[in-house]
């Protein structure tokens, strides 16, 4: 199979450095019968195997040599169980004495070859008690994880659903909204396979040493970790671009838990199988793991008050700043005019959450003097893609201003038939208490607020002059009525 | 859930319960099975690794403090119940096979 070249590259590089591959590893712990004929055929070229990783299994040269493989589940085995135990120590002794030579282990499996002439007696010979294994072990531990990683997908795809408005005006929303339903492809392609493996078990007894084909070896956990790759990197993308142009989202420290969380319990499940010495050990590390992590969280928590805090002191009550180019920004000097004696306090133009559905977001928020009155206003301004951006957004507006699920806690908003159809827009409504009004319009929306309250009557105020003004300006249209 | 409890041995539970009616360890355990069964009976070391567990965490055998490394194992009371019984079910069997094949010769 090898040149000459190959040989010659072999003998020199014995007693020097060996020279070592990595091959991704993509194998399912249910393909563990997959394994030892990909295991087989690497040896019949000349690639050993040393060693299997999280992504990585690392082979070595060697001269290619004919081999039986075989991966044992192993009785002693469990998640918060180390893998270099006292147990683990005799059972590979045991299976040594018997001709078969340990090669490493990974979670509940071990392998071990000997070389294919030798008869040997294999490491399974009681099949009942060998599938009550495989399901006890290897099966339940697939199944219970796919089924988990499933739900919490669909959880996650069917609640950005509900509330569509929460991830339209941040990147990392939008790749939630748009492209996460890609992962449940993966989970669902993963949960078929464990229940159609279970199935096979439960009719034709446990796989033979199978040949790879797309439906049992590592092209379909392909597929898997490509997409799940793909949508990593979307959401990795949704970071750095909210880190860039929406400083104020939180996208980071909402996602900070979520990454702990992982971390840590990568970091313990990895702690007690590589460095856990006894079976108890697992307990032990899960403790240690969650006090860390609740020391970090505290931290995090404390930081961010803080930071709060810092952000407070830098209020300045009185900034005004020019209006920037690039917005629609109103003339409240104009609107104001009719009332009086008029001084501008403060004018800020914030730059909001903005997205991919909705590239523009930005509030103009006006404090004036009139006639000795403090006068506030403020137009939040949301320019999107489609309509259905915009109404998504609206109907997320009015969802949360009217508390949601606890609506005793909310405002009362209603729709305002006789000014939507006044104004000719797609939507009018207004609050009651809390002085706002909501206009959307094909693509846009705005949200008025502020102190405009002219009458106790909430229909009177919005018939005041100054506050129709301003929506003139807004909508660039005079109403109807 | 209770655990299924063992009703039948299958002949490597009775062959290994049989030898540890003195102490063994398991490789021995595996080497006395198929001198005695002239290699009719083999137990791989998965599966002896198994039932080894099994019947040590089910009190029907238990572990001897380690000499050289090795881990001993010999049958409890329990266990001896177990292969009593066990036993006298194959005798039943053996007698009424005889009674029908032999015509109770």
């Amino acid at each position: 199979m090898f040149g000459k070249k190959d040989r010659n590259r072999n003998e020199k590089s014995a007693g020097a450095k060996r020279q070592r591959k990595r091959v991704y590893w993509g194998y399912s712990i249910l393909d563990y019968k997959g394994m030892e004929a990909y295991f087989e055929k690497m040896a019949g070229e000349g690639w050993m195997l040393e060693k299997i990783g999280e992504l990585w299994a690392t082979f070595y040269r060697e001269t290619p040599k004919d081999l039986q493989f075989s991966i044992d589940v192993f009785e002693g085995s469990g998640i918060l169980t180390p893998e270099e135990t006292e147990e683990a120590r005799e059972y590979r002794e045991l299976c040594e004495k018997n001709g078969w030579h340990f090669v490493t282990s990974i979670k509940e499996l071990q392998i071990f070859y000997a070389p294919a002439k030798e008869n040997l007696t294999p490491l399974q010979t009681d099949e009942e008690l060998e599938e009550n294994l495989a399901r006890k072990k290897v099966w339940r531990k697939d199944f219970s994880t796919s089924i988990l990683v499933f739900l919490l997908t669909a959880g996650l795809v069917i609640f950005t659903r509900i509330r569509p408005a929460h991830q339209m005006d941040e990147y990392m929303g939008n790749i939630i909204y748009f492209f996460y339903p890609l992962m449940l492809i993966p989970t669902i392609i993963a949960l078929i396979r464990s229940l159609l493996w279970i199935r096979k078990v439960k009719r034709q007894g446990l796989p033979e040493k199978e040949v790879e084909t797309f439906f049992t070896g590592r092209k379909r956990q392909l597929l898997i970790n490509v997409i799940a790759t793909l949508v990593l990197g979307f959401l990795i993308l949704g970071i750095v671009l909210d880190t860039l142009y929406n400083p104020h989202a939180n996208t980071l420290s909402s996602l900070f838990p979520a990454l702990l969380g992982i971390t840590v319990g990568t970091t313990i499940r990895l702690t007690i199988q590589k460095i856990g010495k006894k079976k108890d050990d697992g307990i032990k590390f899960v403790i240690i793991g969650f006090l860390v992590m609740f020391m970090i969280l505290g931290g995090f928590h404390y930081y961010r008050e803080l930071q709060i805090e810092s952000g407070i002191g830098d209020w300045d009550p009185n900034l005004i700043e020019e209006i920037p180019g690039d917005i629609e920004a109103y003339s409240m000097e104009r609107i104001l005019d009719s009332m009086g004696e008029l001084e501008l306090k403060r004018r800020t133009f914030p730059v909001l959450g903005q997205s991919f559905a909705v590239p523009k977001h930005y509030a103009q928020y006006e404090t004036w003097e009139v006639e000795g009155r403090k006068w506030e206003v403020g137009i939040r301004t949301y320019e999107t893609r489609s309509p259905w951006v915009a109404e998504n957004i609206a109907e997320g507006y009015l969802d949360f201003q009217m508390g949601g699920i606890l609506p005793w806690l909310g405002e009362n908003w209603g729709e305002m038939e006789d000014l939507k159809e006044a104004w000719d827009v797609d939507a009018f409504y207004m609050t009651e208490g809390y002085p706002a009004i909501l206009i959307k319009q094909d693509t846009h929306l705005w949200i008025i607020e502020g102190t405009h309250r002219v009458g106790e009557d909430p229909i009177e105020k919005m018939k005041a002059p100054e506050i129709e003004r301003l929506i003139e300006e807004i909508l660039g249209k005079h109403h109807y009525l | 859930m209770p655990k299924k409890q063992l009703k039948n041995l299958t002949e490597p539970m009775y062959y290994i319960l049989l030898i540890l009616n003195s102490p063994n360890h398991g490789y021995g355990i595996m080497q006395t099975v198929e001198e005695m069964t002239e290699g009719h009976v083999k137990i791989g070391a998965g599966t002896l690794y198994t039932l080894l567990s099994r019947f040590e965490k089910e009190g029907i055998i238990e572990a001897l403090p380690e000499e050289d490394r090795k881990k001993n194992y010999v049958i409890t009371k329990r266990g001896k119940e177990l292969l009593e019984e066990e036993f006298q079910r194959l005798n039943r069997l053996v007698k009424d096979g005889r009674d029908i094949l032999r015509g109770g010769a």
